[in-house]
Formats: C-alpha cells, structure tokens, sequence
C-alpha cells in the first residue's frame, strides 16, 4: 500500500500531468488520422519518450493509447472512415447517426463509452491482473479457434435482412483473408507475383475502401443537389446525449468492456474484433435489434467501451509474461525496456512501484480523456457542417494519404480504391458490409490456429472437443448460429404473412 | 466560421502528409559534397518492432558524424523484402540505405523478390544477435544431448515454434534441428512473433520457442524458462552459463547480423564517406551503451568486411535451405 501511495504521490507532478494531456491530445489526433494507427502514434512518441524520466514517459504513452482509441471513433462518426483499425465497428451506427444531424450526440456517446470502457479496463487490470494472465496461457491454438469460430457466428446476427446475403459477404470476407502468404507453410496464394500482396491485404486499405470510399461513391450518385445540400441542424436537445441515454446503456458499456478487456488478454487477437464482437453481442441482446445499424447509441457504446477497455486487457500479458497484448502493447514494452523497466515475470517482485505507476498512468489517462474529449468534441462536430462538395474530395485525399502512410506504401492505397470499388457495388446489390469486414479480420487468425491445432493433434479434429475450452466455446457457436437461424426464419415468416394480408 | 473549419481539414491533410514521411525527392547530384540533405535509413519491418528500434539505435549520432541527420522510414512487409526492393530501385546517390537483417539473404532464396544478391553493398554491421532455443522450465531436458535423447523416445511429440515462416528465426530454428538431427522427428508450430510463441510454450501447447535472447532473459530468471543452447560460435554475455550448440558437440552456429546496406551502383566516394560515417557511430561509445541495454549487442564491421560477410552469408543460406528443403 505504502509503494501504491508513493507512486501515486509521484504521479501528482506538473510534468507527469501535462505529458498525460499532451498524449491524450497527441493521440486523439493521430486515432482520428486514418493511416496513423494507435501503435504508430505510440512508435512516433518513443523517440521523444526516450529523453524524458520514465513516469513522464509512461504517462505520455498511455494517454495516447487511450486518446487513440477513442481518436480513431471521430472519423467513423464524422466521415465513416475508421481511424483506426479498432473504431471499424462504430462506423455502423456513428455515421448513421451523423447523416442524421446529430453527430455530437455521437461523438459524446463514444467519448462516455470510451471513458467507462476505459475506467472498466483499468479496473479488470487492477484487480484481476494475476488470475486473467493465466487465462493467456490456457489458450493455445484450438482455443483461438474456438474463440473465432465463435466470433464467425455472430456474423449471422449483423447479416441484416437476407441471411444468405450476408453468408456471401462473409465468404468473401474469409477469402480476402487468405490472400497472401500462408501462415504456417509459407506458400503464396493469389499474389499475383506481386510482392506487396506478400503479407496479404492491409486492413485499413479494406476498412477504409468499403466504408468511407465506398460511401464517398454512393454520394456522387445521389446527384447534384444532394452535394451542395447543407446539412440540417437539428435542436440542441436532438444532438446531445442525455442522462437518461447513458445510463440505459450503461449495462451493454459495462459489458462490452468486459469483453473487450478479456480479448485484449489474449494476445494477438486485436481490437477490431473486440469491438465486432462487443457490437454483435450487444445487438443480439437487445430488444430491438433490427434498429443497429440505422443510427443508433448503443451501435457506438458496445465498440467504443470495448475498443478502450482492449488497453487494459493487453498490458495483463504484456506486464505479467512480458508477452505484448497487442501491436501497442509490443512497442510499449520497447520503450519500457528502454527505461530500465523490464516488463515479465519478475516486474511484479522486483519493481512493483513501476507496476503502480502503469496502473496509475492508465488511470489517470482514461480521466485525461475524458477531459480533452469533452473540450474536443463540439469543435470536431462542427466538420459534419462543411459542405458535401467541399468535404467529400478532403476525404477523398485523407483516404489515400492514411493508407499509404500505414507502410509508405502506395500499393496499400491503390488496393483501398479496389476496396472502395467492391465496396460499392455490394452496397448497391444489397450485401451487407459488416460480415465482409468481420469475416476478413477474423480469417486470418481462424486459418492459422486450425493449421497448428491440426499440427498438433497430428490432424485429428477430435482436438477441439477433448479441450474443455474449445468444445464449451465451439458448442456454444453452434447453438448461437442455430438460434438466430431460427429468429430469422421465423421473422421471414412474419414478413411473408404481413406481406400475403 | 466555416473558412476557419476548412483551414482545419487542410491542415488535417497536411499532417497526414507530413506523418507519412518517405518520398524524398531526389534532386542531389553526387558529388563529394556528400550528404547536402537527411539521409533516409528504410527498414523493413513494422514501426516500434525490434529492427525498427534497433535501426533507430543509430540515429542520435547521425548529425555528428555524418553532417546531417539520418532519417528513419519503415516500409513493412514480406519479411523485410517491400523495404529490400524499394532501396534496391531507389537512386543509388547514397540517400537512400537499407537497415537489414539475415532476412536480406533469406528472401534472396526463399522469396521471388525482384531484386539480386549483387544490387546491394554492405556499408557497415551494425549489431549481432545469436538466437537460443528455449523449453519451459519444467522439461524433462535440460541440453541438446538430452533433447536429442527424449525425441527418440518420443518420435512426433516434440514440438517448435518460430515467429513466422521464412523469418531469419525460421531459418536459425531450423539450422539449430538439423544439427541436432532432430528436425524430421518433430513438430514445427510458427507462430507470428516471439510473444505468442512464448505464452504457447509457458502454457504447454508447444514445447519449445527459437527467440532472441532478450525474449527470455526474464523467463529464465524467474525460473519460467531454461535455455538449451545457443546457436553462436562463443558464448553470449545474457547467458554466461548457458553452453553453446558447439560446446555441445552441434554444429549450429548461425547468428543474425544487421546492418546498413546501399544501392549497388552508388558511387565509390559516396560508399567511402558513408563507410567512415558508420564506423564513428557504430563505435561510438554512446550506440554501445544504447544497443547493449536494448539487447541489440553491437558488433563493428567495416563497409570492405562486411560486404564479404554478406556475400559470405548469401551463399551459405542458399545452401543451408537446399540441405532443410525450404527452396
């Protein structure tokens, strides 16, 4: 308790305060700049962190961990790009609700969900850092499988109206996945000979092509007026968040945080699909689950809690083994190395105040957030008044700037404007995005842990249902996708008998 | 209101060219005024990762010895080829080098990468890490021979894992195998990283990971991991009391050295002052200090040795994949 208190005490410095709400600023920025993923904002702080003592430098770094996570939700709202790989999910329904005049409700929405996501994920990390850290070591490859095809199955609940539609989606989300070389025997598959193609697709040139592209094309179609439109205003009371909002969801927050932080312990799994599977859960939870993706808060609160509270989840590992829970976690352990803290088994024993001090750092970044996010969500609301045609071709250029940037790469933005292409013409025949989206983000991690779980049994499937955990998560898949195949035959039913009166 | 938000999204745009660095046009005539502008240093791995922090290494001391400063680009993917072809393309004026591993000489042979072993020369080593094979501490083997021993008893049960096919711990991992004799009767489980192989080891979904040492340094102390050899001709400071493949009797010696690379064609005055450049930094005591705490152990060669280090090393690597049937 005493080194808690010193560390805490520590903490309460004008150098340490002001490091924490310039990398919350610094990473709201660079979460809402497409191509400026969470852990380059992280990678582009590390030279600087470098000079300065190291709780400085950990308070810099977790505030903009927090601030990218929540950064990256802007521009899904705003202009239905996501900022980051993470804030995917939340274009749904934020830029719905955005098309609807009331993107500052939005915005707070995600600043609020981010917040208690966050708080939620400090919380699970405090608390529980020592019993979750063996949950990283149960899971070996047929639980990651397990915990995939899981998250396949939730597919079926966002496919929207026409189930099958949304299978094809999916499918061609899955073979999107596979483009590139394969994890385990390294053959190379629909390359074209083209080495770019070498590790297959990047995600931001999908995410970016099908959402923001995609709805970039969609609005030339509707014609001229419709660009120079302005934008209504609705009444302040329409585009704030009320009391009353938050709490009601309060629960699908708390929740999706929850859930958000136990797949942040798991290493390698990442963001996006926390936040899929947070927004699917959330939908099929909820008593109006028609309404996602037509504009609606509780579409941005399950990706947004869960995308933050993904941070404490992956520092269990990263901090306990030593093992990074995510790519911003992997550089996080660079720069505390760096500063002399060694992140593994031992930090606990030896240098438990470096310990506190993360706790704190993460603490105090989520407040920080909640700060700068209050003071900066009237001004980026704002950005939705511009007009179309001005704001569209801005767009357009911050989509290919963000893909290039991830790898300096311009392959990866030709590729966004393929993306974009494809994406329009599914959203005109009616397939929905979100199964092609979640199906390729999850392919690649669903392919790679049954090839080693196969390995491993000597190719004997009987793997997956001799460990406990992958049978229980495996079964429970099953009975997910056959109960919403049930809903939804039963809802065409209502539909064909509404439609023969 | 509206001019100020316009202004805002411009300058939105400008930071996301600002950030995105890369192109730097090429306008400079070579000539001994050598360098007029930043040098650009691309690395072929993510930002943040651990070639991208060991290229970084180098930098502090740029503006001192090289007159000007050297600036760091990460062009990801293919196991470090995106970033080998870009250089490989690039205008050999001695602007643009490459911050490359043994997974230079690996993609050589194992990719069908564009360019050739003769589009690079070798400026100066830079670091020399030697990769050690790790078992979680409770493994009824506590050294090659041992390991060798229990795989014979056990045919198809012991099971490896390394950070990716065709990453230079790939190739290492499978070096250190075939020495032993071992790698037809066991499992090989890649993973994509050290980490994730790590926890599959400590939660026994695979016997044993091939990493830096550095990724186990801690694992070992606490009592988590224990080190079976390690593939390097002497024995390595993290793991004084660890023997090395050789010292038991295996002939996997193989380690990873990375360094700085330029465009083949860039011209000979230019390879000299960049040569002279890199000894003074490599050997400054200060990238010592830096490169030994970051578990990246400095090792000096000079542009004359280092070239035939790597042309050394491009033929061995074919060899060693021909004899592991990898190509």
């Amino acid at each position: 308790m005493g080194i808690l208190l010193n560390s805490f005490t520590n903490f309460l410095s004008f150098q340490v305060i002001s490091a924490l709400f310039i990398g919350v600023a610094f990473g709201i920025l660079g979460g809402a700049l497409p191509g400026i993923s969470p852990s380059m904002t992280i990678a582009l702080l590390l030279p600087i962190s470098l000079y300065l003592p190291a709780d400085v430098a950990i308070a810099m770094m977790m505030g903009s961990y927090q601030g990218s996570m929540f950064g990256g939700s802007i521009s899904a709202i705003l202009i239905n790009t996501p900022g980051t790989a993470s804030a995917a999910a939340t274009t749904l329904d934020g830029y719905q609700m955005a098309l609807k005049g009331q993107s500052g409700k939005a915005l707070h929405m995600a600043l609020y969900a981010s917040v208690t996501g966050g708080m939620v994920g400090v919380i699970i990390l405090l608390v529980m850092a020592k019993p979750l850290s063996m949950v990283t070591l149960k899971f070996g490859p047929p639980e990651y499988f397990g915990l995939m095809v899981l998250s396949l199955s939730l597919i079926a609940g966002i496919s929207g109206k026409s189930f099958t539609r949304g299978l094809i989606s999916a499918c061609l989300g899955l073979l999107m996945a596979t483009v590139g070389m394969d994890p385990i025997y390294g053959t190379k598959r629909f390359t074209f000979g083209n080495i770019n193609l070498g590790d297959g697709v990047q995600t931001l040139s999908i995410f970016i092509g099908v959402f923001a592209l995609a709805e970039i094309l969609s609005q030339l179609t509707k014609g001229k007026e419709e660009l120079t439109r302005k934008e209504e205003t609705l009444s302040l009371e329409q585009n704030t968040l009320t009391f009353k909002e938050y709490f009601g969801n309060l629960w699908t927050i708390i929740k999706s945080g929850v859930i958000g932080a136990l797949i942040g312990v798991l290493p390698g799994i990442g963001g996006s699909t926390a936040c899929f599977i947070a927004y699917a859960e959330a939908q099929r939870n909820s008593d109006h689950p028609e309404k996602f993706g037509t504009g609606i808060i509780e579409g941005i609160a399950a990706p947004e809690a869960a995308n933050n509270a993904v941070a404490g989840g992956a520092l269990v590992p990263t901090l306990t083994f030593g093992i990074p829970g995510d790519v911003v976690t992997a550089i996080l352990v660079g720069a505390l190395i760096a500063h002399g803290i060694k992140p593994g088994p031992l930090l606990f024993t030896d240098d438990i105040g470096s310990v506190y001090t993360i706790y704190i750092a993460m603490f105090f970044a989520v407040v920080a957030l909640l700060v700068v996010g209050k003071l900066g969500v009237p001004l980026f609301a704002k950005i939705i008044n511009l007009r179309k045609s001005t704001l569209l071709p801005m767009i357009f250029i911050i989509c290919v700037v963000g893909t290039y940037s991830t790898r300096t790469n311009l392959f990866d933005a030709a590729s966004m404007l393929f993306f974009g292409a494809l994406g329009f013409i599914l959203r005109k025949n009616k397939f929905p995005i979100p199964p092609f989206v979640i199906a390729f983000v999850i392919g690649a991690q669903l392919e790679s842990n049954l090839k080693r779980s196969l390995i491993l049994s000597d190719g004997s499937m009987s793997i997956f249902f001799t460990r406990p955990i992958s049978a229980i998560l495996i079964l429970v898949a099953l009975t997910m996708a056959v109960l919403m195949l049930v809903r939804n035959y039963k809802d065409q039913k209502k539909e064909e008998a509404k439609s023969t009166e | 209101m509206k001019k100020l938000l316009a202004v805002l999204m411009i300058a939105m745009v400008a930071i996301g060219f600002l950030t995105a660095g890369g192109a730097t046009e090429s306008t400079a005539k070579t000539t001994i005024d050598f360098p007029t502008k930043p040098v650009e240093l691309i690395v072929g791995f993510a930002a943040g990762g651990g070639t991208h922090i060991a290229a970084e290494l180098l930098s502090p001391e740029a503006t001192e010895f090289l007159g000007k400063p050297l600036q760091i680009t990460t062009k990801p993917g293919a196991g470090g080829a995106i970033g080998a072809t870009y250089v490989a393309d690039s205008k050999p004026d001695g602007y643009t080098l490459l911050y490359a591993t043994m997974s230079l000489p690996i993609s050589l042979y194992m990719d069908s990468v564009d360019f050739k072993k003769d589009d690079f020369v070798g400026i100066a080593c830079a670091s020399n890490v030697a990769p050690v094979l790790a078992v979680r501490a409770d493994a009824p083997y506590n050294n090659a021979a041992e390991l060798i021993a229990w795989t014979k008893a056990h045919p198809g049960q012991f099971s490896w894992s390394h950070p990716g096919v065709g990453s230079t711990l790939h190739v290492l991992g499978a070096d250190m195998m075939f020495r032993m004799g071992i790698i037809d009767t066991i499992k090989e489980v890649p993973f994509s990283g050290t980490g994730e192989g790590t926890a599959a080891v400590l939660g026994g979904h695979v016997n044993s990971v091939v990493g830096f040492p550095t990724s186990f340094m801690d694992q070992v102390a606490a009592g988590k991991m224990k080190i079976l050899g390690v593939s390097s001709p002497q024995r390595i400071a993290e793991f004084p009391n660890v023997p090395t493949f050789l010292e038991q009797g295996y002939k996997a010696v193989l380690t990873s050295t990375r360094g700085v690379f330029a465009p083949a064609d860039t011209p000979k005055e230019v390879l000299d002052i960049l040569d002279k450049a890199f000894e003074k930094i490599i050997n400054s005591e200060s990238y010592k200090q830096r490169g030994t705490a970051i578990g990246e152990p400095p090792m000096y060669a000079n542009a004359r040795d280092f070239n035939q280090m790597y042309q050394d090393q491009c033929n061995m690597i074919e060899e060693l994949l021909i004899t592991l049937g990898l190509i």
